[in-house]
């Protein structure tokens, strides 16, 4: 398996993908400050020339972490079942609950150190060009949120890898994993609607927990990680979600091999 | 000799279609198995199997011995295939999907990607994209893929598709090569009968899924041996005179009325005589030698598809 992972990292830093994907997320966060600023500064009334704005874009939508780990995972590995490099790699011995085991580690570690520079530069550049605003503190909100939201993140990164490893049509593979994240938790919301214990089960579904629970806007912040029991639940609910989705790419494993 | 692979019943079904059924084989070290079948013949759904991509549904194999699934995977570092189109990434130079490789195999250092790549002739354009090569030079990346570490076992599906004639016998000399000095095993399947022909030590034909003959090259030639055509005035009362007074029945009389006589027992005059002798005009007569694709032929009645 650490042979496998030393040649899917050789591939990936040799390949362009990941770099683009990294420059144009971190240029378009520097475009959206550099526009704040550049508004600010022709008008002074403008009220959205602030860090707490520019960074309550992100603060307000933690799933677009969801979104970016599936775009990182199509990019890096979509492909790699017409290329034949699955089918190689289990001619050379490598299982295919190792292949994928693998594959989900390159993967996040890929992602967090894309995150890592796409972070600096959205946050750096917000610090550097914009004032303050409405929440003091919403450099540290913001990154205590991308922590406490990381373990879904990576849950849904490694859903991602199941569905495209596994799945013959990456549609079909985005169509299911954009399901189980996002359309079962709003129909578990909508059936809690009627009955209570569907309320509870979908307030524990990252999707409705970050869209209700995290209240950002022009007058203050309230992020439902700022508080112990918020906090406590976002790693909860990140850790069954990684250990429910590991279980089910292992159980896509094995089903294949029977 | 040890049995490198070793199938018994070995059985593919995909759902209502038996893509192999109750196939026994066996492949000894040093043997080069060639794999004879027409198109859905179930070549390579049989290589497959041995690469660990697809599962029996029935039966099972051995790979160096190894019957379990887990411990098959642990040989299959040992062996080298090129299945259906060779597998790399298109984005990478021809150098780097070998250092890709080279790490996926744990084979230290970096002398191996020269040396290989200089016995598949792809040294000099080491630095072009593998997107940008053509089918041929494609085989030959997925040979040197499939050969760096030096496998003991290769399993080459088709690995002639796309090659110009030079490269069909560089890579010939090059497989011979390679199991006359490294004793290499391989087990090669090929549409082109003639090619297999010149390489393989021991063929086994397949038909709609089934192992019809397990042969050794000097077992094909005995079998296949010489035969005898003649076109001769009256078929009939010749084929009564070959069974009467020749007691010969092995024979074929083809459409187009020519007789064709195989297992000779007696010198080719004896037919001829046979024939003049009771005043049947004899137009022509040959001896000939059967081939590989005639015996595949013979042996799957015709074949429904070219081999």
């Amino acid at each position: 398996m650490l042979n496998y992972m030393r040649s899917e990292w050789y591939r990936i830093t040799h390949s362009t993908a990941i770099y683009m994907f990294t420059i144009i997320m971190s240029g378009l966060t520097l475009v959206l400050n550099v526009l704040l600023y550049a508004l600010d500064k022709s008008d002074v009334s403008f009220p959205y020339g602030t860090q707490s704005f520019s960074l309550s874009i992100l603060a307000s939508g933690m799933m677009t972490m969801f979104f970016a780990g599936l775009a990182v995972v199509s990019l890096l590995f979509s492909g790699d079942k017409k290329n034949g490099l699955m089918k190689n790699a289990l001619a050379f011995g490598i299982s295919r609950e190792k292949m994928f085991l693998a594959r989900c580690i390159i993967c996040v570690v890929s992602s967090l150190c894309s995150l890592a520079v796409i972070l600096a530069v959205y946050i750096g550049s917000a610090v550097l060009l914009l004032p303050i605003g409405v929440e003091p503190d919403a450099v540290g909100i913001l990154l205590r949120g991308v922590g406490y939201t990381l373990p879904m993140a990576i849950a849904a990164e490694v859903l991602a890898v199941a569905f495209i490893d596994f799945m013959d049509k990456e549609l079909i593979a985005c169509l299911g994993w954009y399901i189980f994240i996002g359309m079962l938790p709003k129909c578990c919301a909508l059936l809690g609607l009627k009955f209570p214990v569907w309320k509870r089960i979908a307030g524990w579904m990252p999707w409705n927990y970050l869209a209700e629970e995290v209240n950002v806007n022009m007058s203050g912040w309230s992020c439902m990680w700022e508080t112990p029991e918020g906090a406590a639940k976002c790693l909860l609910a990140g850790g069954i979600g990684l250990i429910l989705f590991l279980i089910m790419g292992l159980e896509l494993c094995r089903k294949q091999e029977h | 000799m040890e049995n490198i692979v070793e199938a018994k019943n070995l059985t593919k079904r995909y759902q209502s279609c038996m893509a192999l059924q109750q196939v026994n084989l066996t492949v000894k070290r040093g043997e080069i198995y060639g794999l004879v079948g027409a198109n859905g013949a179930g070549k390579t759904t049989f290589l497959k199997l041995l690469a660990g991509q697809i599962f029996p549904s029935e039966g099972e194999f051995t790979l160096f011995g190894a019957h379990q699934q887990r411990a098959q995977e642990k040989q299959r570092m040992r062996t080298g295939a090129i299945i259906e189109m060779p597998g790399f990434v298109p984005q990478l130079t021809i150098e780097q999907n070998m250092e890709y490789y080279r790490r996926q195999k744990g084979i230290p250092g970096d002398r191996v990607i020269e040396d290989t790549l200089k016995t598949v002739g792809l040294w000099e354009v080491r630095k072009k994209r593998a997107k940008t090569l053509s089918l041929g030079m494609k085989q030959r990346l997925g040979l040197a893929i499939a050969l760096m570490g030096e496998p003991e076992l290769l399993l080459l599906d088709e690995p002639i598709n796309g090659l110009d004639p030079s490269g069909i016998i560089e890579m010939r000399n090059l497989l011979k090569k390679l199991n006359q000095e490294k004793n290499m095993t391989i087990i090669i399947s090929s549409h082109i009968l003639s090619e297999l022909e010149q390489l393989a030590t021991v063929y086994g034909f397949l038909d709609k899924g089934r192992m019809l003959e397990q042969l050794s090259a000097r077992q094909l030639h005995e079998k296949c041996g010489n035969y005898l055509e003649i076109v001769v005035t009256d078929v009939e009362k010749y084929i009564v005179l070959l069974e009467k007074k020749l007691q010969h029945k092995d024979y074929l009389v083809l459409a187009d009325g020519t007789v064709r006589i195989y297992g000779l027992e007696k010198d080719a005059v004896a037919y001829s005589a046979l024939a003049s002798e009771n005043g049947i005009g004899i137009r022509g007569m040959s001896l000939k030698q059967n081939s590989l694709e005639d015996y595949y032929m013979s042996i799957t009645k015709g074949g429904r598809e070219n081999a």
